[in-house]
């Protein structure tokens, strides 16, 4: 009776993944086939396989419209200041959380109140500060913005993890004559890969996926980022959506590889913290 | 582990300078450029909701890089971008810290006459009166851009629409229905489009301004054009009988099929798409659509009439929804050799001859001047129209004169409730209260 409860309980297990698995894997199958109908099509036959396996959408996003640029622009400042945010933030949790400093705590909770500004807000001052040293149209001046951004929760990730590490290991590392450098990057960092690599999709996704300080701060269409380039298919009374499928579909490459790259750690990553080891 | 690390940071540190290099090369070729071309180069940022790959914008990009060959000392920085939520950040954070770009686009009517005193935009009218032969050729739009406590005109249109209805002639055609010209007639040939099963005039209501020009068209055509003063002056309500009828024709037409099924939950989009894929017979829209109407799947069976008007109102047969849409100012804290730039880079994408060419890049259109369209590059659609109203009074969506900005969307959201199932009286209603409750 019970292996008969359990073996009913497997299958509906299996069969609830299934369904969420489609309802997952729907959205991605839809833009791809969406990406190669036209507007027309679109709407006329939303659900239906494309009438027609044409690239054109493709052409006009890779060639037209730059998406391939694009990507580069997107990935190239994603990728710096990722691993900017990542640097910094993990040198500052290290102090803020192993080096036991007198106003460790207070300096922590500043940091952490930068996750609670909502960007919007920022704007006006933000625009302010870049026309003030003329820094549009420069990759540094997003990698500055992002950076600053997202450190604050990286550092609230890192160093929520850092703490839960040991701090016997500290003790008998420098009773081997370890040095504070040495211990944070071949001891302390190693061990908070999992958070380390959550921060790092995080802080990748979200810069790759950012409009709005691309929008205020970018205006020459070399440096265009890929949310801007798609908005060149958004004109007043047309929306070409077969072609922003298709940019979707191109501009998701990368990050699939990235994803794949960090899988393992970012899922452990995420659980870690939630139970003590 | 390290050296990992190291390595990482290091590459920071040098993607961080490769990256920052492309910016700067950029900048050293352009104060390079000052040098060859001798003498000081100005720049201006121009904001445009022109941007996208349409031919209306490719046109315009077109004169713009005419005018920087024309003018080496200029440097024209385009920061446009054509959605609106995006246009109205960008311009909004602009205006916020400062920093307007020396030309700008924008709508006007009652929301833009703050701008207009706090000298966000400049006054054109000197500008306009010492060009005759510039300003001469714009039909009488400026209406938009002038403000009863603001002495001035504060922008230059260079978009101009009318709204009429687009038909396919082969559905007309296979229904027997002629072109109506009263609303009687048009009440009749919906009809019998709808028994030959064909959706006469689809609605994307999902879109509140589909069923607002709707309103519009038909107060306009009820009321006449003084109707816009008397909602100024607040001599009439808006749950005035006279409104109240439009609200219940419309919600009859709703009723009988006429603007087809569940029309609340399709857009725009969709309702084109039903045109194009000929489910729906006619496509009330502006004469912005006269390039889609071109490209689309049906465009040699696309025609063209004036929107109908009452058999027993004939005096408002002239009186069009239409006007200037959008227009570009100048920043009012442009000055010296900036403020002459712009004026020069206004007056070049704005005259005559930039409209001419704007026509024929799209192969049709209309626009706020006097031109003489040639029929051998203008499509048939475009020349309908243009003959269409030769005659007419032109005017906004009724609620752009409300001294109120919000009634915008009252109104639209009102329409769109009584759609969903409220009561005529009840929207009406519910639009003048707002109007009480703010003025209270």
């Amino acid at each position: 009776m019970r292996l008969a409860r359990f073996r009913l309980g497997g299958s509906l297990l299996y069969l609830f993944s299934a369904v969420w698995a489609l309802i997952t894997l729907y959205p991605l199958v839809f833009t791809a086939m969406s990406s190669f109908k036209t507007t027309d099509e679109i709407y006329s036959a939303p659900f239906k396989l494309p009438s027609l396996y044409s690239f054109s959408n493709y052409a006009r996003a890779l060639f037209d419209a730059g998406m391939l640029r694009a990507i580069g622009n997107s990935f190239g400042i994603a990728i710096v200041s990722t691993l900017s945010v990542i640097l910094l933030g993990s040198l500052a949790s290290f102090v803020l959380a192993r080096l036991g400093l007198k106003f460790g705590n207070a300096v922590l909770l500043y940091f952490l109140l930068g996750i609670m500004i909502p960007v919007h807000t920022t704007l006006v001052p933000l625009m302010k500060l870049v026309s003030g040293v003329q820094g549009q149209n420069h990759y540094l001046t997003m990698v500055l913005i992002y950076t600053a951004f997202h450190l604050p929760f990286a550092i609230f990730l890192i160093s929520s993890h850092m703490r839960g590490i040991g701090k016997e290991l500290d003790e008998s590392a420098a009773l081997d004559g370890c040095g504070p450098i040495r211990l944070f990057a071949s001891i302390i960092f190693p061990l908070t890969m999992p958070a380390i690599a959550t921060a790092f999709i995080l802080t990748f996704l979200y810069v790759y996926n950012d409009l709005i300080f691309a929008v205020i701060f970018i205006s020459d269409k070399s440096m265009f980022t890929i949310p801007l380039t798609m908005l060149t298919f958004v004109a007043k009374s047309l929306t070409e959506y077969g072609p922003i499928f298709a940019s979707i579909i191109v501009s998701i490459i990368p990050m699939i590889v990235v994803f794949l790259i960090f899988q393992e750690r970012v899922v452990s990553g995420l659980a870690a913290g939630a139970v003590k080891e | 582990m390290f050296r990992k690390i190291g390595l990482s940071g290091l590459s920071v540190v040098v993607l961080a300078s490769v990256l920052s290099g492309c910016g700067d090369s950029g900048k050293n070729a352009e104060s390079a450029g000052t040098a060859d071309a001798g003498g000081e180069k100005v720049k201006i940022r121009i904001l445009t909701r022109l941007a996208s790959d349409q031919p209306n914008a490719t046109a315009f990009r077109d004169k713009v890089k005419e005018f920087q060959q024309l003018n080496p000392n200029i440097v024209v920085e385009d920061l446009s971008v054509e959605d609106e939520g995006t246009f109205n950040t960008k311009f909004k954070t602009a205006v916020a810290s400062g920093d307007v770009p020396e030309v700008f686009a924008n709508y006007g009517g009652a929301a833009f006459a703050e701008y207009a005193k706090q000298g966000v935009a400049m006054d054109l009218s000197e500008i306009l009166d010492s060009d005759k032969e510039w300003s001469g050729s714009y039909l009488d739009v400026f209406e938009n851009w002038k403000f009863p406590d603001v002495p001035g005109t504060y922008a230059v249109p260079y978009e101009f629409y009318a709204i009429g209805i687009f038909y396919n002639k082969d559905l007309f055609a296979k229904a027997n229905v002629e072109v109506p010209a009263t609303i009687e007639e048009f009440e009749a040939a919906a009809q019998k489009l709808k028994d030959a099963g064909i959706v006469p005039m689809a609605l994307g209501e999902k879109d509140t301004w589909r069923g607002g020009h709707l309103y519009s068209v038909l107060v306009d055509k009820k009321m006449g054009g003084q109707i816009a003063d008397d909602i100024r002056n607040r001599t009439a309500k808006y749950n005035d009988q006279p409104f109240i009828d439009v609200l219940t024709q419309m919600k009859s037409w709703q009723q009988k099929g006429f603007l087809g099924d569940n029309i609340v939950s399709i857009d725009v989009n969709a309702e084109k798409n039903m045109f194009h894929t000929e489910k729906t017979a006619m496509h009330m829209d502006g004469s912005w659509y006269i390039g889609e109407a071109g490209q689309s799947p049906i465009s040699d069976k696309v025609g063209f009439f004036p929107f109908p008007y009452y058999g027993d109102k004939p005096e408002n047969k002239d009186v069009w929804m239409g006007g200037a849409g959008g227009a570009f100012s100048i920043s009012g804290k442009a000055e010296g050799a900036k403020k002459e730039a712009a004026i020069q880079l206004l007056k070049f994408v704005t005259s005559p001859e930039s409209f001419q060419y704007y026509q024929q890049v799209q192969k049709g259109g209309v626009f706020p001047v006097k031109i003489e369209s040639d029929p051998a590059k203008v499509d048939p659609l475009t020349i309908s129209y243009s003959e269409a109203f030769k005659d007419a009074t032109f005017k906004a969506e009724l609620y752009s004169y409300d001294p109120l900005p919000q009634m915008m969307d009252t109104v639209r959201n009102g329409i769109q409730g009584m759609f969903a199932g409220l009561a005529p009286e009840k929207a009406a209603k519910s639009m003048q209260d707002q109007v009480d409750k703010l003025l209270k």
